[in-house]
């Protein structure tokens, strides 16, 4: 099984994904380039933003694919909802695909993940980050704190209050930001080191096991089992 | 009657600075664009400036010497002339020791397809042609102190056609009224002893003077000037050259919906891009136009006209970019590429082919951001 993975993102989640796969014991292992595909691999590029991926970058994985048969079994693309409906965005991704391409034409799966938000929404779903103990008033992370319990419920339904002038998936970033931030942990999206540990994967993979919270998640993460256990 | 030097191109040079250690692997060169693509910091601009030091030292006596190893090819009219220096410091064990005369050369050897035209090993020297010469000087390359011997001026004169470019630093600057008119006069004289004197004499010449001498002697010349800014500032009435009566210097200025616009009125972008274009048609045949971070300073919508205008204006010329912009990377063909890395101190390179970039349908740009974040140099 040989995947191509396009990434919407291109710093933190791009950094991230190799090392889940390889923390799910995912069986296939990273390739640079479709000519360096032979078995049990697979690519993972970013599309530099969604903008760019949807009318561009999309197509032209979908050709390259096309012109190398029997490389490709599955064209996994991964976006952000950001503040569309994640089945709105997973829809217009669809119906690019349909518009520029004969269906019968694509002979490989092309099969669109959506992180429901944004990747820090998947981040903030980590078993055990609530702080237990009362935050400061003065703490940069209390309004985040006061605003969203975000252990009790679901990260993916969590809105910013009205006084916020962020769009959700960037309140999510900044709530993830000053949670790190009071627990002294340092978090950009540059600098994943902390939160790409094995611990922190299995705290998000708990989470899906012990709620129904993060159901994006939970899709991503079953899908990829499936594949592993093929 | 000597041969003249028509077709100058640099073929190659590796490098080495003998004082921090760095060394530049041979980069080879094409000869119509070689666009050197790298991370920030790898060593690109080092092989410009290389490349520029080598140039001047090779034929003028009043460079500053400075400890470095280098080899540098050239082709002219299909003859391939390979220069090899090393300079060193000198004993410092000397008391006196001027500032000036810290640096010699401790080596140089020049060869012309094969053949050994000189070669100078600390004492001992040898020319072609010659059974025994006198000690040169050893502050001063061979092909400066030789450059009159018949096996030299092909040379001489290809390095002196390979003027390069460098429009950053000239951008803002004017050229005060007095040296201005003494030039003027001195254009109107050339031209009253000769009505038909070819443009390439003033190719020299500040970006300023160059207009003006245009816009009143080359009529052609300036319309396909004119024409370029125009298609990219469809506002501009006329471009020329101003006396700006405070600062008694002349400057360019242009004209826009009836008024005139001195230079300093002018924005930095459009202003650069103006230089860019009369650098580009009035430079003389097959100069050779180092340009770093081609995209500097340069507006959005100038950039891939500017950088197909390069490509497709001026076939004679040998043009070696540095770059990190998306459009200009993929308006350059990738066979043209060196790829530029850094292990410690050596500076390495490759094609686009042996860095396995090219594989696939997407853009040049893409492919190499994808990767570099592949290997682990950005994310």
């Amino acid at each position: 099984m040989n995947l191509y993975f396009l990434l919407e993102d291109e710093k933190s989640f791009l950094k991230v994904l190799p090392l889940w796969l390889k923390y799910m014991n995912f069986g296939c292992s990273r390739v640079a380039d479709i000519q360096n595909v032979q078995e049990n691999n697979y690519i993972l590029q970013s599309g530099q933003g969604v903008t760019q991926l949807i009318t561009k970058v999309l197509f032209d994985t979908i050709d390259t694919i096309l012109l190398n048969p029997g490389k490709i079994d599955k064209l996994v693309v991964i976006l952000d909802a950001e503040e569309l409906d994640a089945e709105d965005r997973k829809e217009r991704v669809n119906t690019q695909i349909s518009e520029h391409y004969d269906t019968e034409v694509i002979n490989f799966d092309i099969v669109v993940l959506v992180c429901n938000r944004c990747f820090e929404t998947w981040l903030l779903g980590c078993l055990g980050l609530y702080p237990k103990s009362k935050v400061d008033k003065a703490s940069d992370f209390y309004p985040y704190y006061s605003n969203y319990n975000i252990e009790e419920y679901d990260p993916e339904e969590m809105i910013p209050p009205e006084d916020n002038k962020d769009t959700i998936a960037k309140y999510h970033f900044h709530y993830l930001h000053e949670l790190l931030r009071f627990k002294k942990i340092r978090y950009s999206k540059n600098k994943t080191r902390n939160i790409a540990t094995e611990s922190y994967f299995n705290g998000i993979v708990e989470r899906i096991d012990v709620t129904d919270h993060l159901k994006s998640f939970k899709n991503f993460y079953h899908f990829l089992l499936s594949i592993s256990e093929e | 009657m000597c041969e003249r030097a028509k077709h100058v191109k640099i073929q190659w040079i590796e490098f080495e600075n003998l004082k921090t250690g760095l060394k530049i692997e041979r980069v080879n060169f094409n000869s119509d664009v070689t666009l050197l693509v790298g991370l920030s910091g790898v060593g690109k601009t080092q092989i410009l400036k290389a490349v520029e030091y080598s140039l001047n030292l090779a034929v003028d006596k009043d460079v500053i010497l400075r400890p470095y190893r280098v080899g540098l090819g050239i082709l002219i009219n299909n003859k391939k002339y390979e220069w090899f220096y090393e300079i060193t410091k000198i004993n410092e064990d000397e008391l006196i020791i001027k500032e000036e005369s810290k640096y010699e050369f401790l080596f140089e050897k020049l060869i012309c397809n094969g053949t050994i035209i000189f070669e100078r090993k600390n004492e001992k020297i040898t020319v072609i042609g010659y059974d025994k010469v006198p000690q040169p000087k050893k502050d001063e390359s061979l092909i400066s102190q030789y450059s009159e011997d018949k096996n030299l001026e092909l040379l001489v004169s290809g390095i002196h056609k390979l003027y390069s470019v460098e429009i950053e630093v000239a951008v803002r600057g004017g050229i005060v009224s007095e040296s201005f008119n003494q030039l003027k006069s001195k254009v109107t004289e050339t031209f009253k002893r000769n009505k038909n004197v070819e443009f390439k004499i003033f190719s020299h010449l500040p970006v300023a003077i160059k207009l003006y001498i245009a816009k009143r002697y080359y009529p052609e010349l300036y319309i396909k000037i004119f024409d370029a800014v125009k298609e990219l500032f469809i506002e501009v009435e006329d471009i020329d050259v101003e006396e700006d009566s405070i600062r008694e210097m002349y400057l360019v200025s242009i004209q826009v919906y009836g008024k005139k616009l001195l230079q300093r009125d002018i924005s930095n972008g459009m202003l650069k891009t103006i230089y860019y274009i009369v650098e580009l048609f009035t430079m003389s045949k097959d100069s050779l136009v180092l340009i770093d971070e081609f995209e500097n300073g340069l507006g959005v919508n100038c950039i891939d006209i500017l950088s197909e205008l390069m490509l497709s204006e001026r076939n004679d010329l040998q043009f070696i970019i540095t770059s990190h912009h998306p459009k200009i990377i993929n308006a350059i063909d990738k066979d043209k590429w060196r790829i530029i890395d850094r292990d410690n101190c050596i500076v390495t390179n490759s094609g686009s082919l042996d860095y396995g970039i090219g594989n696939s349908q997407h853009d040049a740009y893409f492919n190499l951001i994808n990767r570099w974040e592949f290997e682990g140099k950005i994310g």
